[in-house]
């Protein structure tokens, strides 16, 4: 069978990469696909001779000579859905003898199969379809991306000040919520929580409100490269026309989009932060201070798309080492071998059964440490993780940090909200739930998107 | 030298590297398919500089996950490297140098070979450690993260078998009569009863034999997982001068 694979998307190192592989396993010692999946075709090793063999096997005697046997019908068939069994968690580079860059490879080898219509998976096309229609992989309407502000800021129990919407000129920092953050229920909290402790150390910032739309992450992710570029330019002249000078994100995921794969598209005339980096400078300046006690022992999860692909391990620590009464303990595996939490790299919208396995894992190592609670700086860990808490039946609470630092500012009470988290009032409003969507997904909103 | 200039010998070894370079050629064709960037801003030359000497010559990865795996590839490695470098001196000496040179003389002398004699011993006991450490680890202790494929073993017993080789020539070429500086030669000295074997009788016949097992080995590199041998050190080096775009720690 003739396959139309363009393999003009990949950069000739990349090329060279398939052949660097030196076939040592080490790989599959930290995979965590592989780890609960236990094939070898689901490996980077694996991948890479699979990889090679397609490639080879369409060109003439010599190509086939130094790349093996072509794949049959079969095995590319089973290669697509390896492909997407993975979770793009970087962990593979950062153990590689050889340092292959595998974070852009499997990537723009997923790239190559969209563009010869052999990706991504049904799951992650609904995705799309979503993101195309709403502005949003959530199926909700864009009128209610800005809800939680709202909401937030009304009555005489008011969390918060208003807060301004961007237009040019308007601030200096726009606060980029992300889709997790403004949409699901559970994590709403998370842009209340910042925004109180913004509000509490004075910063002059405002939110794109309605006008905010999906990064793009989770194209890129799955392969849909156009698609993506398109998004990314769009995104890039609408903050370049704000006039901002620093942009502070709350999910991981959108910090990694527009901070590391927007530059490679565009320009941008303004600093990307994630939310834990730009309060650590907060308090370092002294603009935000911590006083109040939270006496609480926490854990710490490197989300994958803040730790190995984007380098920042120590903002959050020291953020967490600043918060008075708050006992920090690490997992075994942390920073550049943080285990991932499974819901990357369009697994958790496609796999869901393989995430929560894989999260179970992470939770598990959580518990280890003896910790009350397990912290992450991305919306979208969080929501994978808490597959594995449920799972595992574990009594670990789930925190964002910025639900830390609410409360060390005095803003939040934390035993307030464990006893939300505890009765179910954190769940009640489910995107599902909020607005009928026009194209049902094949995966339920909260199973969706493909950060990490 | 011990070992007589050969025209049948040096042909072999130009089919073998136009072999070797088709191979070679062949990955490069499928590499250049490849048209978007590689990176997108200047490689840190620095960076690259180091990890050529850390990462490509030291092996400082391998070496954080096991002390057994670090030795083991360092001794194929080095053991390799060194031993090409001396079958590349011998033939600049074969081709190149000058007969009566102060180099040509020193290296007929007892002093060339009883260097020659103890670098060709000692890289090749490094190299057959290492060897025989990756067929324990493949065959008896059967470690967990190995998968053996046929190019797995291809590649081990067909180094192993260029290293016996290796020795068993010297042991006949020893076994053959005086030879300068034989006392250096301390490993093939115990390899001189290969010459007893029926069909063995000539020093040229293994000289051959291993002549002929390292050529096809050179040949063999890019029609197989060995091929990492070029590629892996490119890797590790761009991977190092790139690593800043990608926000590691270098």
């Amino acid at each position: 069978m003739t396959r139309d694979m363009d393999w003009s998307i990949l950069s000739w190192k990349q090329g060279l990469e398939l052949d660097a592989c030196v076939r040592c396993g080490e790989c599959t010692n930290w995979c965590p696909v592989y780890e609960i999946e236990q094939r070898e075709e689901v490996t980077p090793r694996g991948r890479s001779r699979s990889l090679r063999r397609l490639r080879g096997g369409e060109g003439g005697l010599l190509s086939r000579l130094v790349s093996g046997p072509p794949l049959s019908d079969d095995e590319f068939a089973r290669l697509k859905e390896d492909l997407y069994q993975c979770t793009t968690c970087g962990q593979c580079h950062f153990v590689c003898p050889t340092g292959i860059d595998t974070m852009d490879l499997w990537e723009s080898v997923r790239a190559v199969f969209a563009a010869a219509g052999e990706g991504p998976l049904p799951p992650h096309e609904a995705l799309y379809r979503n993101i195309a229609e709403y502005d949003n992989p959530w199926q909700q309407p864009r009128s209610s991306r800005d809800r939680w502000a709202v909401r937030a800021a009304k009555g005489k129990n008011a969390e918060i000040a208003k807060v301004a919407t961007a237009a040019p000129g308007t601030s200096e920092v726009l606060l980029f919520v992300g889709c997790t953050a403004s949409f699901d229920m559970n994590l709403k909290q998370v842009a209340i929580n910042t925004t109180k402790v913004l509000q509490k150390a004075g910063i002059d910032f405002s939110i794109l409100g309605q006008a905010e739309r999906c990064c793009g992450s989770t194209m890129r992710r799955v392969g849909m490269l156009d698609r993506f570029e398109e998004r990314a330019k769009e995104n890039i002249e609408q903050f370049n026309g704000l006039g901002i000078k620093t942009l502070v994100t709350s999910c991981s995921g959108c910090f990694k989009t527009i901070g590391r794969d927007y530059p490679k598209v565009g320009e941008l005339d303004f600093e990307v932060l994630h939310v834990s980096q730009y309060l650590l400078r907060l308090l370092e300046e002294g603009a935000l201070t911590l006083d109040t006690e939270v006496p609480l022992v926490v854990t710490y999860h490197d989300p994958c798309h803040f730790g190995r692909h984007a380098g920042v391990f120590e903002a959050p620590r020291k953020v967490l080492g600043q918060i008075p009464g708050l006992e920090f303990r690490e997992m075994e595996r942390i920073k550049e071998n943080s285990r991932c939490c499974g819901a990357g790299g369009g697994v958790k919208a496609a796999y869901p059964g393989l995430q929560g396995s894989i999260s179970h894992a992470r939770i598990k190592e959580a518990e280890a440490t003896g910790a009350e609670a397990l912290v992450s700086t991305c919306p979208f860990c969080y929501q994978g993780l808490q597959v594995g808490m449920t799972g595992a039946g574990s009594a670990l609470r789930m925190m964002d940090l910025t639900e830390l630092v609410s409360a060390a500012i005095g803003g939040t009470s934390v035993d307030v909200a464990a006893a939300a988290q505890a009765d179910g009032e954190g769940a009640v409003e489910v995107p599902t739930e909020v607005e009928a969507p026009s194209a049902a997904p094949s995966a339920a909103p909260s199973e969706a998107p493909v950060e990490g | 030298m011990g070992y007589t200039h050969s025209i049948l010998f040096y042909t072999l070894a130009t089919v073998a590297l136009i072999v070797m370079a088709v191979g070679v050629a062949a990955r490069v064709m499928i590499w250049r398919q490849g048209k978007a960037p590689s990176w997108h801003s200047a490689l840190d030359r620095g960076a690259l500089a180091r990890a050529v000497v850390s990462r490509v010559l030291f092996q400082s990865t391998i070496r954080r996950q096991s002390l057994v795996r670090w030795a083991m590839h360092m001794a194929i490695f080095w053991g390799f490297v060194l031993l090409f470098v001396e079958s590349l001196l011998l033939m600049v000496l074969d081709w190149f140098v000058p007969a009566g040179s102060s180099v040509a003389v020193f290296f007929e002398g007892s002093d060339g070979h009883a260097l020659l004699n103890v670098w060709g011993d000692v890289w090749g006991l490094v190299l057959l450690a290492g060897i025989v450490v990756a067929l324990i680890r493949r065959y008896v202790v059967r470690t967990a993260q190995l998968e053996t494929l046929a190019d797995d073993a291809v590649a081990l017993w067909f180094l192993l078998g260029v290293s016996l080789t290796g020795f068993a020539a010297e042991g006949v070429r020893l076994a053959g009569g005086a030879q300068p500086a034989a006392e250096w030669a301390f490993a093939g000295a115990a390899f001189t009863w290969v010459a007893d074997l029926p069909g063995v009788e000539s020093p040229m016949t293994l000289f051959y034999v291993h002549g002929l097992a390292s050529l096809a080995f050179l040949a063999y590199i890019p029609y197989s997982k060995m091929v990492h041998m070029l590629t892996a050190p490119i890797e590790m080096s761009l991977a190092a001068a790139t690593a800043r775009e990608r926000s590691e720690a270098i």
